[in-house]
């Protein structure tokens, strides 16, 4: 339908209006309808602007899947060892399986910072930053199961088909760079559970969706489907596309001008600059050794690396994952195993905060880490040396991107099971990712299926204590 | 029941109206169901026109007319080319042969144009084209989307069964309402001698699984297969009444309960297999046996536990609302409270009946006292209705009023328990007991109607009655089941279609869709708004019949409506009404509201043949016209609302994949099959796998619907992915060589001769003079630079080694690659990604070689195994270039762990992993990866590990040669991607 909507122009219309299609990607108004329609079909990643003042104008969310427990993380409880091997006062909150006795954290927690905010031993290096932090203690989701949280945290709904929190931001306001897909997503090793659902477009276009990289490759041909042609060198190419204007010039020449046809002509051409970008978005050997050693070795400090570039490069939304599958969802012995990955983290994701800053982008990209859901305060059964899922009450944090840093918000119950002030579900985050963005979370609609619909569906408060 | 009001929908229905304007008086009354869609279908006298000389069929005065009341000319007619050109795209989704190009170009006769649409659509391809409209509708996939891994098969079995029913249908013009019919309820149409209607049942069965949780999988059919036939959000009043629409909560849990008055159900689509299946056949009985075996045991235990349990049950009723539904997963203990026989009792005790329960009316009766209200109020209903009680729990309440609802609970559940001990105690619990109050209970626990039962399913839809282990248990069962369906042999179909449950649910509403908390029971049956459309009773079985005669009843406007405003949407580019599944109040009233029911109504009087409808409308002038339009078209009609001229379209991501094949000439004639694994190299891409969760990135860059819903339209996005695809892809190359090895471009000897061959292929029609001076210079040229190949440390090769100074002496490449392998010509020799096979040889082996593209210490980490009872196994060597032999194994029917610390390593020493054949040539085969990783501290922002599995690549490709490359260009014009 779009498709044809005002694409063929008479020459006058057409002159008139080639500046706004051909290339040019200007700002356009989310709310003029028509120019609308037609840049999202001929140009869906132009860049737009959001109808309010933004603070962020892109995403980096590192999503620690599994769901990391907040009690030995950024949410200290010093009750847990007075009640050591107990159960709860008040009874264990149902969860996925059953828990017995309350588990204390095996790790210890500092105050950091000037603000002081407390943050466990696990992340020393990330601990430096804690001015920087915004800490939202009290988040809740629906259900304590992966599945359906994984897809509330990443597309507001736990069961339908939905579009992904990135494909949202790349609809809302297209992306800078239009030789990058708008919406990236690493995962070293391969798909987290429920895998492709995790950043699908759904019912918007396909442009939107979530572009995966498996960041364990490192060369780039594994890493990036058809970035580079394997039978003709550049030069050859170039001669191609010299060849391919040329006829289609000759085929537009007998035709009225068409939008649809020339913006098929430009694709070409941005295809062609986009395999450059792409190899150097994903080329660490021209980042300074500094960086390098700053971000350090292993996949995450490399994927970490990677996506700093490509926001540096003007890609609007990148998610990176701890790994496939559920790394964090530690059941058993999560003593050495939270270590081990908190280890992997920590250092890249500090070394991420100082970099943004360096370079001034922190103030406008807001970085999001956490999980699907947190974990219980009491040990799984049988032999308490994990933690189940919870959903009652979990830990994620912010920075840059106009939050509020060196800041705790809400908290949980004494052991850290509930979440008790200032709970703030998952609908609410979003709210807030869409307010820091630029966009008034209920106005940002796409009608499918005889209705409108919106990341928070009907939920959903703006939680402005977080913002500074 | 609840109904619609009119205090919502007033303004909506006024708002809607206005803005139909020209099309529709003001509606006389508040009622929704005057909404254009819903009222009766016009036949609206064909109009008289001063375009109507050019008119081919009546359509044309219908578009003349309201073209001649805005004052625009139609369109001249399309050249023949460019109609030839459109028409077969439109039917087949392939271009015209060049036979099939001069036939029509030459043929002169007025019916020329007739006689190609009459090929056209009794071409098999046909059926290929129209069917990939209709799966998009149908969310069409072959896999089940996100499942628990371990407890059903990721894939359908046979999916294409369905498929490969809709392409049939088609070509064989199925009438639309038995096309519709069989879909929805070909189980009750399928009889002995043909069951091919149970394949048709893939529309229902072939959706999303949503691990198991059945009130999404309902939820899913209900929205495929009222938004595909009617045009209804019917889905959108699963909370609360429809926002705009005429459709209630209480339409959504009528449709609700149909759907879950029918289970899945497998069977062969043959009743009787070949006998050369019968090995087959067995595997697949035993497996079955073995479940249905293990789900009979396990049933027993678990129902006998609830029953033993039925004051607890009872209980828990009480506080229903609150317990955990499908939504989420709990793990559960064998004697743990099962939410969903607690829902079941629930149910039961809710029961709408009319007459006195002698045995639970007193939770009836109660249900609405407050707990300070109960001790009296239960008191003095009890002494009022004693005599009418089960004697049995009459006399259990006499022996001490209960004082609250648990009490109330606990005396009847005990009640309940005591008579169960008893049955249990004569050891003959089916043996009607000899008291008539007790017999009356055992009933409830034993009977038909006992809530205590599990219901027929898949093992995913039952997994919930079932604690943790029995889950695990019964998964793996299904999954032996499936997998070795999947892997049936061909011919041997298996389809999954919906039967009628033996004991049909009673329907309720779910306040706000949460199925814990039970609202108002409603009847069984139709859309209200459409209930003129109800003939037959919905009480027969599931109600699914008598709900797909409704959809396909003649006085239902809306089905007639959405099809024919689908056929028009994929002719024209542009449909009468859009979205083109939404008829509802929100859409947009259609642009030609008199052709649509014009055309509707001729669909019905032609017995519902979509091929006559086709043919009505490819004939008509308005078909024909050029896609150029009137600079006076485009300034009062630029959105060519009114079609004074057609629309240009873009090739759809099908037709652009089967045009590819299309020009090599070898695309694959079989209708019908298994779907393609291998992204369906020479089939149509119509018979490509889809993975739900992994939809091919290339199909997602153009624009393929999503199968995880109905999908009326597609998006049509421009891209750059789309023509890195076209620039880079190995597919594209395979597809322009096979251009340039079609004999009529290969044996052209002249460029100029060779350039016009292709440019028949290609684009149908000789290039022109200056193409033709572009082309050959482009063809005849040089390359510019040569191709260089992605960096490799690694290589693979016969390497020779002599054990006296225990190093490699030789090294040769292998030249040959083929089925993922290296090898050797004429020989066992082979390497690949995860190991190889010796060459019959001790002195030259197979080497994997690494080349050390640093300076250092590197581990070496991997075991090799051999595992072949042949032979006598082999001997493996790891070689240093600098220091010569660093470890030996020999293994037979074993493993080694072949691990190395602290190798030492200058840039450009070679390490061979050399296997070697030991005297015997057999059974020489091997598994061997090996990893070099380096030593110490990674070095950031530099390689530090090498997998031979990851790193493993064959040879680079051949290089395009001048005339590739040319050749390729023409396939990324927009000439071949768009239909004028």
């Amino acid at each position: 339908m779009a498709a044809t909507m005002n694409r063929l122009y008479s020459r006058r219309q057409w002159l008139t209006r080639c500046g706004l299609s051909v290339g040019a990607l200007a700002l356009t108004d989310l709310f003029a309808p028509i120019a609308r329609a037609e840049q999202d079909s001929l140009h869906p990643l132009a860049p737009k602007r959001p109808p309010l003042a933004p603070k962020a104008r892109r995403v980096i969310h590192i999503f620690a899947n599994g769901g990391p427990s907040q009690v030995d993380t950024f949410d200290p409880k010093p009750a847990l060892e007075k009640y050591a091997g107990q159960p709860l006062p008040q009874g264990n909150p149902a969860t996925e399986f059953k828990t017995g006795g309350v588990l204390p954290s095996p790790f210890k927690f500092a105050r950091r910072g000037e603000s002081g905010l407390e943050i466990s031993e696990l992340f020393p290096e990330l601990a430096r930053h804690a001015d920087d932090l915004c800490i939202v203690r009290s988040m809740t989701t629906d259900l304590p199961n992966h599945e359906a949280s994984l897809l509330l945290m990443n597309t507001g709904d736990p069961r339908f088909s939905r579009p992904s929190v990135g494909s949202w931001v790349t609809y809302g306001l297209g992306s800078e760079n239009q030789n990058l897909p708008g919406f990236m997503v690493l995962c070293p090793g391969g798909y987290p559970i429920q895998e492709s659902d995790n950043w699908r477009s759904s019912f918007l276009p396909g442009a939107y969706q979530g572009t995966f990289v498996d960041s364990q490759h490192e060369s780039l041909d594994k890493l990036v489907e058809n970035i580079a042609n394997p039978v003709l060198s550049r030069a050859d190419q170039r001669q191609q596309l010299d060849l391919l204007a040329q006829l289609n010039a000759e085929h537009a020449g007998e035709r009225q001008r068409d939008a649809l046809l020339e913006a098929r002509i430009q694709s070409f051409e941005l295809a062609f600059r986009m395999q450059g970008d792409t190899a150097r978005a994903f080329d660490l050997a021209s980042e300074p050794l500094a960086a390098r050693e700053m971000y350090g070795p292993g996949v995450h400090g490399r994927q970490l690396l990677i996506a700093r570039r490509l926001l540096e490069m003007g890609v609007r939304f990148v998610q990176v994952w701890s790994g496939a599958g559920q790394p964090w969802d530690d059941h058993t012995n999560i003593a050495a195993h939270h270590r081990e990955l908190a280890t992997g983290f920590d250092r890249p994701i500090a070394a991420l905060l100082a970099d943004l800053k360096q370079r001034g982008m922190l103030e406008d990209t807001l970085v999001l880490f956490g999980g699907e859901f947190g974990r219980t305060p009491t040990g799984q059964l049988p032999d308490l040396s994990g933690r189940d899922h919870n959903h009652h009450g979990f830990t994620v944090w912010m920075a840059g991107g106009g939050v509020r840093g060196g800041y705790a918000h809400g908290a949980t119950d004494e052991f850290g099971f509930r979440a008790v002030e200032k709970p703030m579900h998952v609908h609410d985050l979003h709210a807030t990712m869409l307010h820091l963005l630029g966009f008034d979370h209920e106005l940002l609609t796409y009608r499918y299926a005889g209705r409108d619909f919106r990341l928070t569906d009907v939920h959903g408060e703006v939680v402005h204590e977080i913002i500074a | 029941m609840q109904r619609a009001t009119c205090k919502l929908s007033l303004r909506i229905t006024v708002l809607s109206v206005v803005a139909i304007g020209a099309f529709y008086a003001l509606a006389a009354h508040c009622d929704e169901t005057d909404h254009w869609s819903f009222r009766p279908l016009v036949d609206t006298a064909i109009p008289e026109t001063r375009y109507d000389e050019l008119a081919e069929t009546p359509i044309d005065r219908f578009l003349f007319a309201r073209l001649e009341q805005a004052g625009i000319e139609p369109a001249p007619p399309a050249d023949k080319r460019t109609l030839l050109r459109r028409v077969t795209y439109d039917l087949i989704g392939l271009p015209p042969t060049t036979a099939e190009i001069d036939a029509f170009l030459t043929d002169d006769s007025p019916l020329a144009y007739e006689r190609v649409v009459e090929r056209l659509l009794a071409s098999p391809r046909y059926g290929e084209r129209w069917g990939r409209h209709w799966l998009d509708l149908a969310r069409y996939a072959d896999t089940k989307g996100y499942i628990y891994e371990g407890r059903e098969s990721r894939r359908f079995f046979h999916s294409h069964v369905y498929r490969d029913w809709v392409i049939g249908a088609l070509n064989q013009d199925l009438p639309y309402d038995q096309f519709l019919v069989q879909q929805i309820a070909g189980d009750s149409l399928a009889t002995a001698e043909d069951r091919r209607p149970l394949a048709a049942m893939g529309f229902l069965t072939l959706g999303r699984r949503f691990a198991g949780n059945f009130y999404e999988i309902i939820d899913d059919r209900i929205d495929t297969v009222s938004r595909t036939t009617m045009g209804l959000t019917v889905s959108c009043a699963r909370c609360h009444d429809h926002k705009f629409d005429p459709i209630t909560s209480g339409d959504y849990y009528s449709f609700y309960s149909i759907f879950a008055g029918s289970y899945d159900k497998a069977a062969p689509l043959d009743r009787e297999l070949p006998a050369e299946q019968a090995a087959f056949a067995e595997e697949l009985r035993k497996r079955q046996a073995a479940y249905d075996e293990y789900i009979a045991g396990r049933t027993n235990d678990v129902l006998a536990r609830v029953r033993a349990r039925t004051a607890d049950y009872l209980k828990a009723t009480l506080d229903v609302e609150s317990l955990p539904t499908e939504h989420e997963y709990r793990f559960l203990d064998a004697d743990d409270i099962n939410p969903v026989f607690v829902r079941q009792w629930h149910a039961r005790l809710i029961r709408q009946n009319a007459e006195f329960d002698p045995l639970f009316e007193p939770f009836k009766a109660t249900a609405y006292l407050g707990e300070s209200q109960f001790a009296d109020g239960f008191a003095s209903w009890f002494s009022a209705n004693e005599s009418k009680l089960n004697r049995t729990i009459a006399v259990a309440l006499t022996e001490g009023m209960p004082k609250s609802k648990v009490e109330l609970a606990e005396r009847i559940g005990r009640a309940f328990e005591k008579v169960n001990e008893a049955a249990l105690a004569t050891t003959k619990p089916l043996e009607p007991l000899p008291d008539e109050s007790d017999e009356a209970i055992r009933q409830a626990l034993y009977g038909p109607a006992s809530p205590i039962h599990i219901p027929e399913g898949h093992s995913d839809e039952l997994e919930w009655f079932f604690d943790e282990p029995t889950r695990v248990e019964m998964g793996k069962l299904q999954q032996q089941i499936e997998e070795w369906l999947v892997e049936a042999p061909a011919g041997a179909e298996y389809v999954v279609y919906l039967a009628d449950r033996a004991k049909q649910p009673e329907p309720r509403i779910f306040e706000n869709g949460n199925p814990a908390v039970k609202g108002e029971a409603v009847p069984r049956a139709f859309v209200q708004a459409l209930s003129h459309c109800e003939e037959e009773s919905f009480s027969q079985g599931s109600g699914r019949l008598a709900l797909a005669k409704a959809i396909v009843h003649p006085k239902n406007p809306l089905t007639a409506r959405v099809l024919v405003n689908r056929v028009w949407q994929h002719h024209f580019g542009a449909a009468f009404v859009s979205p083109p599944s939404d008829f509802g109040l929100r859409s947009e009233p259609p642009t030609h509201p008199e052709l649509l029911d014009w055309l509707a109504l001729r669909l019905i009087e032609s017995g519902w043949s979509v091929k006559s409808l086709h043919r009505m409308i490819v004939l008509s002038y308005a078909y024909r016209q050029s896609s150029e339009a009137s600079d006076a078209a485009l300034a009062s009609d630029p959105d060519n609302r009114l079609l004074s001229r057609m629309n240009r379209r873009r090739l759809d991501y099908e037709a652009l994949h089967d045009s590819l094949v299309a020009v090599t000439g070898w695309i694959d004639p079989v209708v019908g099959g298994r779907s393609a694994l291998d992204g369906s190299r020479n089939r149509r891409a119509v018979y490509a796998h889809v993975d739900r969760l992994n939809v091919p990135a290339v199909m997602k860059t153009f624009d393929v619907a999503s199968p995880d819903a109905h999908s009326p339209e597609r998006h049509e996005t421009t891209i750059p992915q789309q023509a890195l695809y076209l620039m880079n892809s190995p597919l594209l190359v395979e597809r322009v060589r096979g251009l340039m090895a079609r004999p009529e471009v290969a044996q052209a000897t002249a460029a100029i001769e060779r350039i016009e061959a292709l440019y028949k292929i290609v684009f149908a029609r000789q290039p022109t003079e200056k193409e033709l001076a572009v082309g050959a210079a482009l063809a005849s040229a040089e390359l510019a630079e040569p191709v260089r190949p992605p960096p490799d440390d690694w290589a693979y090769g016969m390497a020779g080694y002599d054990a006296s100074q225990g190093k490699v002496t030789s090294f040769a490449s292998l030249a040959e690659f083929a089925d993922g392998a290296w090898r050797r010509q004429g020989d066992t020799a082979r390497l690949d990604a995860s190991g190889g096979a010796a060459a019959a040889d001790n002195q030259l082996g197979v080497a994997r070689r690494w080349i050390a593209p640093m300076s250092g210490a590197v581990r070496i980490s991997g075991a090799i195994e051999h595992t072949s009872g042949e032979g006598d196994g082999v001997r493996a060597l790891i070689v240093s270039s600098r220091v010569g032999e660093l470890a030996a194994f020999n293994i037979k029917q074993s493993s080694a762990d072949a691990t190395l610390t602290n190798v030492q390593v200058q840039a450009g020493d070679v390490l061979d992993f050399v296997v070697l054949c030991r005297g015997d040539a057999a059974g020489d085969e091997f598994r061997w990866s090996p990893l070099v990783r380096r030593e110490g501290e990674e070095v950031a922002g530099e390689r530090n590990q090498w997998s031979a599995a990851a790193d493993f690549r064959g040879p680079p490709p051949a290089p395009l040669t001048p005339w590739e490359k040319y050749a390729q260009v023409l396939l990324l014009t927009n000439e071949f991607a768009f239909v004028d």
